[in-house]
């Protein structure tokens, strides 16, 4: 891979390396690359990945329900009023 | 005996009996946790566990009912919720993080009068194996200050085999529980996905995350795990039953057992410490009645490459959560939101939890990597099932040695395989201590079982646990 694709990488990650930190993931993705290259030499013969989640018949009665304590959420909001956490400015 | 000697079980039947107080209990367990320090396996004795501990000597003075855990300490995991108590997942991000709710596992240990001593150390995000990689510094070995504790789950298995308390609630998502566990030499169980809620645990990968009990004996993970299982509304992967027995079959023997041993892995293991050992293992089986079967699970060996794209893919994606706005941690001096998200994640993750994400976000733009990943491990499942009509039990060794020295690291794809089997496959998995090496540092064994069986699992474990002579008693 090209230093330019994995700096896209890290762009879609939301994270800064140095190129130096930037260049070393070269060797992890081919590794990667070589496990996916492994795993679609497998042969399924149809085999498709099963959810493992419930069936429900019914649904659930409509009505409320104690939820999430403002004050207590407030709490781990790294900026905030009284009543909301405080988001910087998105529109420039 | 100290009360903090005592097991889950014997605890809370000598508590009933009024054979000591809560009281005495936390404190000989704080006195423990002390003594024990340079082990970093406790970050956080709570303040309010003596208060607790009086609370219920005044319940049992007034003649209520006590719950199964009345009198029996312990520890949580430090990714798991506590109502009111700080939850960092060992990570810089969250150092400030208070929990606004209690995760269901442990509500159901408190609705049985359990006390909560505090939270234990672990790698951050449960990224990681050998318990090195926390904010609050590595945990250290139970049993030898030179070598490593483990991981993730790595203060938890510390702080159940120094006596800090009788059990301890740790994670396994690939290993996090087993592998501490045997390096400390304690037990551990990875349940069936979904007989434990996952719900107020902090999710690494959804597809493989189970809360794991650990405790010293196998009698005590029945016991412990029959408390927190069963359905919850909070996590739609959990079973359909609302209670569980894995007690019911503890106490058997192993007459007429078909214990079948994966030909592919072991082959992987030849020449490995551990592998003289599990074949004498496989010896005291036959002698007790047991039949050893060698099986072959066809792309078995696949299920390390399954775990590492799933894995990673699914961190990448849900650590989107720690973006710099919700929990607690947020970057100053950023020009604008793009900013401020980089440099808090820059800010708040570490080198391990980075490097996972990076792969993961690789794998994600390689069209169709992931979902053939996920057929890959339906394919293992099936082939796992098909084995389990043929076998009773599976055994398998759950790591190549006894724990590495600090700063070693075992890196081969067959160390890893022996634990994400269990997670990829979502079969339960109970890992014991089985032998020892001439410093007395324990090997493991893990005892793997068909889907919902568990209890078969941890009778089998129970019966080697308690009477194969190489073991770590």
């Amino acid at each position: 891979m090209t230093i330019e694709e994995i700096k896209k990488i890290a762009e879609l990650s939301m994270l800064e390396f140095s190129e130096e930190e930037l260049a070393s993931f070269n060797e992890e993705f081919k590794v990667m690359d070589e496990k996916n290259a492994r795993l679609k030499g497998v042969t399924l013969n149809g085999v498709a990945y099963k959810i493992p989640v419930k069936e429900y018949e019914e649904l659930r009665e409509d009505e409320v329900k104690p939820s999430s304590d403002r004050v207590d959420t407030l709490k781990n909001a790294p900026k905030k009023d009284s009543i909301s956490f405080i988001l910087p400015k998105v529109v420039e | 005996m100290r009360p903090c000697e005592l097991s889950v079980i014997e605890a809370n039947k000598k508590y009933i009996n009024g054979e000591f107080t809560a009281t005495q209990m936390v404190n000989d367990c704080i006195a423990i946790a002390k003594e024990n320090e340079n082990k970093n396996a406790i970050i956080e004795i709570f303040d309010d566990a003596l208060e607790v501990a009086e609370a219920l000597d005044n319940k049992r003075a007034s003649g209520e009912k006590l719950g199964k855990l009345a009198g029996v300490v312990v520890t949580i995991k430090d990714n798991i919720l506590y109502r009111g108590k700080k939850a960092t997942a060992g990570s810089n991000f969250m150092k400030d993080f208070v929990a606004t709710y209690t995760s269901t596992a442990l509500q159901k240990m408190l609705d049985e009068d359990a006390i909560v001593l505090g939270r234990t150390n672990m790698d951050e995000f449960a990224c990681g194996s050998d318990g090195e990689s926390s904010i609050y510094g590595a945990s250290v070995n139970a049993l030898c200050d030179g070598k490593i504790a483990g991981g993730s789950s790595g203060g938890s298995a510390v702080a159940v085999a120094l006596k800090m308390g009788a059990v301890s609630l740790g994670s396994d998502a690939g290993g996090s529980a087993r592998k501490p566990a045997i390096y400390n030499g304690v037990c551990a169980i990875k349940p069936t996905y979904g007989t434990v809620s996952r719900h107020g645990l902090y999710t690494l990968s959804a597809s493989f995350d189970q809360v794991s009990p650990i405790a010293r004996s196998v009698k005590d993970l029945a016991y412990v795990l029959s408390i927190i299982s069963g359905n919850d509304a909070f996590d739609m992967t959990t079973v359909t039953q609302d209670t569980l027995d894995f007690t019911s079959e503890i106490g058997g023997d192993i007459k007429g057992l078909t214990f079948g041993v994966e030909k592919n892995i072991l082959e992987k293991c030849k020449g490995s410490n551990v592998y003289p050992e599990f074949i004498k293992l496989l010896d005291f089986i036959k002698e007790n009645g047991g039949i050893v079967k060698e099986i072959e699970v066809e792309n078995v060996l696949f299920a390390k490459d399954v775990y590492d794209v799933i894995s990673n893919s699914e961190i990448a994606s849900g650590f989107g959560r720690f973006d710099g706005l919700k929990y607690t941690t947020q970057a100053d001096d950023v020009k604008n939101i793009g900013e401020l998200y980089k440099k808090s994640r820059a800010e708040g993750f570490g080198r391990e939890v980075k490097r996972r994400i990076m792969v993961g976000n690789h794998v994600l733009t390689t069209k169709g990597a992931y979902q053939n990943a996920k057929n890959v491990s339906q394919l293992i499942m099936d082939n796992m099932d098909k084995a389990f009509m043929s076998v009773d039990v599976m055994l398998l060794p759950t790591s190549l040695s006894v724990a590495p020295d600090k700063g070693e690291k075992y890196t081969c794809e067959i160390e890893s395989t022996l634990n994400v089997i269990a997670n990829v496959t979502k079969l339960p998995a109970v890992a014991i201590p089985f032998a020892t090496n001439e410093e007395k540092m324990p090997y493991g064994v893990s005892v793997f079982a068909d889907k919902n069986k568990d209890a078969k699992a941890l009778a089998v474990a129970n019966f080697i646990h308690e009477n194969y002579k190489g073991g770590n008693k």
